[in-house]
């Protein structure tokens, strides 16, 4: 967010000007307030100190006016008594606090007092004696008019007014009051009594005028001009200072001379109001709080400002995203549609999934991507009010492509009202509003139950392997532990999968099985390859033994590291016991084979040695006595002789037939038409002699094996074909040579007597014959030795006949391979 | 032991036959006789006596050094490989000419034999015909072709 420093700055400013401007306005008030203030109080001080003094003037008026009746009774009776003053002031006297006293003095004496108890001392007590007051006492006499003085203290305790009035009868007085009166500027004629005096309280006169004692207090007062002296008098109330403090003064006008009052508000002239610091308070926070606001009204919309621009640069990238983001999605088709179901926008989803480009589908209304039956149902219409009225409508059906093919399809459809955004949020319920259009999202589900319907089918086909196989299924974890055994594993093994489960797979095993699987496993785990074929012994859960032949591969998680295994494993252990057995019997076999081979050699050797020296002294005997015994010694030397002789043939025969060597034959190529013509070659004079024809193939193959005994072969059926040839006919002997597969079949044919079929493989067992020595001489050896010889070779023999017509021997020999059949021979002599 | 003697080219001249079976030593004296082949015929039946004979050891310190061995391969106690052997190294014996008669016919046999210097090695046929036959050759050849070391 952008900020310009003076949008820091700007309300501070506007917070200072306005706490300043509000401080002015209060000291203009406060200034104003003070004024007020000061006015108030000084119209309120001389108020009441007119007020106190009119009330001071009235006391004591009131109470100067007994003395005016005690002048008035003394005229009319000048001889009166102390009692009967006493009675007349008393009465005059009633009513009227503060009258300390009064009294009469004749001729400047004190003659009469009320009250008089406790006051017997003053009476003669000479009012002139006193030197202070006598020039007083005389101007009073002389001047004829009232006398006030004090406030003096008085012996008796207090402070008191004493007024004086002289006492004036209408007669000619005594010469020094006549000479008094007629030295007064007013005095008449008449003689002066005396004096009447009046002792007044002046704090009960102060108390009264509400000068002491009384008042609200808020205002000070202080009196000076004792003895009627006015502002020239001692104070003799309230501060002395108060005069020098601008008071508010009154004069308190006496009979002679006056007293002044002062007066001064309590704690003098204020220059604030009292209520000026609670205003100074209240201003400051007033000038605190309209800076605040002004701070806040000036910073807030700045804030606000700031924010919504932050805000619109935040919708916008965030709606950009969003455009590039609805653009992006390939697996959605996403696309808006105008209030009346008119395409407003496209997605490339949705170009990929339906078909249709941007330009094609603009404008046009969705009711294209519907298949024309629920087009026609009016689909399109009612999905839309289904929108509309519920906010957002989803559907699962066929969707309509470009080409005319459809898929199954999750659509949603959502109505976009005003005040909503862009992306159209589900508006529930409110209906009122007329939606702005809608936004369809579109999902191919074609893929997804593709996936669907092939899991299921790898998982059927997973648990059908697993049910009906005949190995056990496993699953272990990295360490070899199972995780998962099929049901199988219980007639494998004896223990249940639940058993198995946890169960490290090396601890089944005899331990020097385990050893080597547990180095096999983590031997694997690092490599990542399968193991195929592996043969370990497990123990059942009987105790017996289990041959098991198994084969895993480990289990990788995304990033490579192997979390387990999983494999196979299968019971061999009958295969083994048969394996086994046919090794031992393979190696007694072998072994046997060899002693009888050895047997053989030995035993033709061996008895070879006796019969030379039979057969040496049978001869012997006959050639030196031969003719000289009788007939009988003669045969008899006959038959040991021919026996003799049959038996060394046996006994050749024999060691040929042991000596064929067991083991495989030369690779070198044997020329079989070679083979022929030596064999044929051997019978030249015999065939000749008997006028049998020899017929051999134009052609014959070279097969890798030994020349000599193809050549042996060869020599014995041809000699086999001539011993048993037909008398009724000319001897025919048919070589013939042909392909069979990857062999060359080679035939030998007779016209001679013929083998009867149940005997047909009892001609290729050694010694075994058909006829008597006496028809046809033989060991019966010839075919066995054959067939020895083509079945070390790689070939079959075998052999068909029709008795009386004539035999074929056939005789299979595998071909070299195909360049080395080497260039035909010719065989034809 | 001694075959009664002819006179003739033979006469005089001494063998000694190394064979264990009697009725074999018979027959080469009956199949000599046969072929008129008239010489000492001595006889011991295995490879000690053998050696004792030709050193002229007890108990044959009266018998003559023979000129020609007929030895069988196959005997008890000391067979004939060892008596050629013994004699090919003992320097008094080494130049008596020995003729292998064997029923033996085996190619290895026959190599191992002149290998060991043998003079000659002779398959005895089974035949009586074919041995008179080659005890004339032998007597034929030895007697008068061959110049003996010790004549």
């Amino acid at each position: 967010m952008r900020r310009r420093p003076s949008d820091g700055l700007l309300p501070l400013i506007a917070a200072g000007l306005v706490i300043s401007m509000v401080l002015g306005g209060l000291l203009l008030i406060d200034g104003v307030e003070g004024g007020r203030y000061r006015e108030q109080s000084f119209a309120v001080t001389t108020q009441q100190a007119a007020a106190v003094r009119a009330r001071v003037e009235q006391s004591l008026n009131a109470r100067l006016f007994l003395v005016r009746s005690l002048v008035a009774m003394v005229r009319g009776n000048p001889e009166l008594t102390q009692g009967e003053f006493e009675e007349v002031a008393a009465a005059a006297a009633e009513g009227i606090s503060g009258v300390r006293g009064l009294a009469l003095a004749r001729n400047a004496i004190a003659t009469h007092f009320f009250p008089l108890a406790g006051n017997e001392q003053a009476i003669g007590h000479d009012l002139l004696a006193d030197p202070n007051r006598r020039g007083a006492i005389l101007e009073v006499i002389d001047r004829r008019r009232f006398l006030l003085q004090g406030p003096l203290p008085l012996l008796q305790g207090g402070e008191a007014v004493i007024g004086r009035l002289p006492v004036v009868l209408p007669d000619p007085g005594t010469p020094v009051v006549a000479r008094e009166a007629t030295s007064g500027s007013s005095a008449g004629s008449g003689r002066v009594w005396g004096l009447a005096v009046i002792i007044i309280d002046v704090e009960t006169i102060l108390r009264e005028a509400g000068v002491v004692g009384g008042g609200d207090g808020a205002v000070e007062f202080a009196l000076r001009g004792r003895d009627g002296l006015g502002a020239s008098g001692d104070v003799f109330l309230g501060r002395a200072g108060l005069f020098g403090e601008a008071p508010v003064l009154a004069d308190i006008t006496l009979p002679n001379g006056s007293w002044q009052l002062g007066a001064l508000p309590q704690g003098g002239w204020s220059r604030q109001s009292p209520h000026a610091t609670t205003l100074r308070l209240l201003g400051v926070a007033l000038a605190a709080a309209c800076g605040f606001a002004a701070w806040r009204l000036v910073r807030d919309p700045i804030c606000l400002r700031r924010d919504v621009a932050a805000a619109r640069e935040s919708v916008l990238v965030s709606e950009r995203r969003q455009s590039m983001l609805v653009e992006s999605v390939e697996d959605y088709a996403i696309y808006m549609l105008g209030a009346n179901g008119a395409v407003a926008s496209w997605n490339n989803g949705a170009f990929r999934i339906m078909g249709h480009s941007t330009e094609e589908v603009m404008g046009r209304s969705h009711a294209l991507f519907y298949p024309p039956d629920a087009a026609q149902a009016g689909l399109p219409e009612s999905e839309l009010a289904a929108a509309r009225r519920r906010g957002r409508h989803s559907v699962e059906r066929w969707h309509l492509r470009k080409d005319g093919t459809r898929f199954l399809g999750v659509t949603t459809i959502a109505a976009i009202r005003p005040g909503e955004g862009a992306g159209g949020g589900a508006g529930e319920g409110s209906g009122d509003a007329q939606p702005l259009g809608f936004s369809v999202v579109t999902h191919d589900l074609t893929q997804r139950i593709q996936i669907e319907s092939s899991l299921r089918e790898s998982n059927r086909r997973f648990h059908d392997i697993v049910g009906v196989a005949g190995e056990f299924i496993w699953e272990s974890d990295a360490k070899g532990r199972y995780t998962f055994v099929s049901e199988r594993v219980l007639d494998v093994l004896g223990h249940s999968p639940a058993e198995l489960l946890h169960c490290a797979m090396v601890d089944l095993m005899v331990p020097e099985d385990g050893v080597r699987v547990a180095a096999l496993l983590r031997d694997h785990a690092s490599t990542g390859r399968p193991f195929r074929h592996e043969e370990f012994r497990c123990l059942g859960k009987d105790g017996g033994m289990v041959w098991l032949w198994g084969s895993g591969i480990p289990v990788s998680r995304a990033d490579g590291e192997v979390i387990g295994f999983r494999g196979v494993a299968q019971d061999i252990s009958d295969q083994k016991l048969i394996e086994n057995r046919l090794r031992r019997t393979v190696e007694k076999l072998e072994r046997s084979n060899v002693e009888l081979t050895r047997f053989a050699e030995v035993a033709a050797h061996d008895l070879q040695e006796p019969l030379r020296i039979m057969v040496s002294y049978a001869d012997l005997l006959s050639r030196r006595y031969a003719g000289r015994m009788d007939k009988d010694a003669d045969d008899f030397l006959g038959f040991i002789v021919d026996s003799s002789v049959r038996m060394k043939s046996l006994i050749q025969d024999l060691l040929r037939y042991s000596l064929i060597e067991r083991s495989d034959p030369p690779a070198s190529l044997a020329d079989i038409g070679a083979c022929i013509r030596e064999a044929a070659a051997e019978f030249k004079d015999i065939v000749h002699a008997i006028g049998a024809r020899l017929e051999l193939p134009d052609w014959a193959p070279q097969v890798p094996g030994d020349v000599r005994q193809f050549t042996e072969v060869f020599r014995n059926l041809l000699a086999n074909a001539i011993e048993y040839r037909s008398p009724d006919r000319d001897l025919v002997i048919t070589v013939a040579v042909k392909p069979i597969g990857a062999a060359w079949e080679l035939s030998v044919t007779d016209n001679g007597i013929g083998i009867e079929h149940q005997y047909y493989h009892r001609i290729f067992v050694v010694f075994e014959r058909l006829h008597t020595q006496r028809t046809h001489p033989g060991t019966g050896i010839g075919l066995a030795i054959c067939k020895k010889i083509v079945e070390r070779h790689g070939g079959t023999m075998s052999v068909t006949s029709d008795p009386g017509i004539g035999s074929t021997f056939f005789l299979t020999l595998p071909a070299a391979a195909a360049d080395e059949h080497g260039a035909p021979v010719a065989l034809a002599e | 032991m001694d075959v009664p003697s002819v006179r003739d080219l033979s006469q005089g001249l001494n063998i000694l036959l190394v064979e264990d079976n009697p009725a074999d030593a018979r027959l080469v004296a009956e199949v000599m006789k046969e072929g008129r082949f008239h010489a000492v015929l001595h006889h011991v039946e295995d490879g000690v006596e053998a050696m004792a004979f030709l050193r002229q050891e007890p108990p044959f310190e009266n018998k003559p050094r023979p000129d020609l061995l007929l030895l069988d391969l196959n005997m008890p106690r000391k067979d004939g490989w060892e008596v050629l052997e013994e004699i090919r190294a003992d320097d008094a014996l080494a130049t008596l000419p020995v003729i292998i008669l064997t029923t033996s016919d085996v190619h290895s046999d026959v190599r191992r034999a002149y290998s060991r210097h043998a003079n000659c090695f002779l398959t005895k046929p089974v035949e009586l015909d074919e041995f008179i036959k080659m005890i004339t050759l032998l007597k034929d050849f030895w007697l008068t072709a061959v110049r003996l070391p010790g004549a």
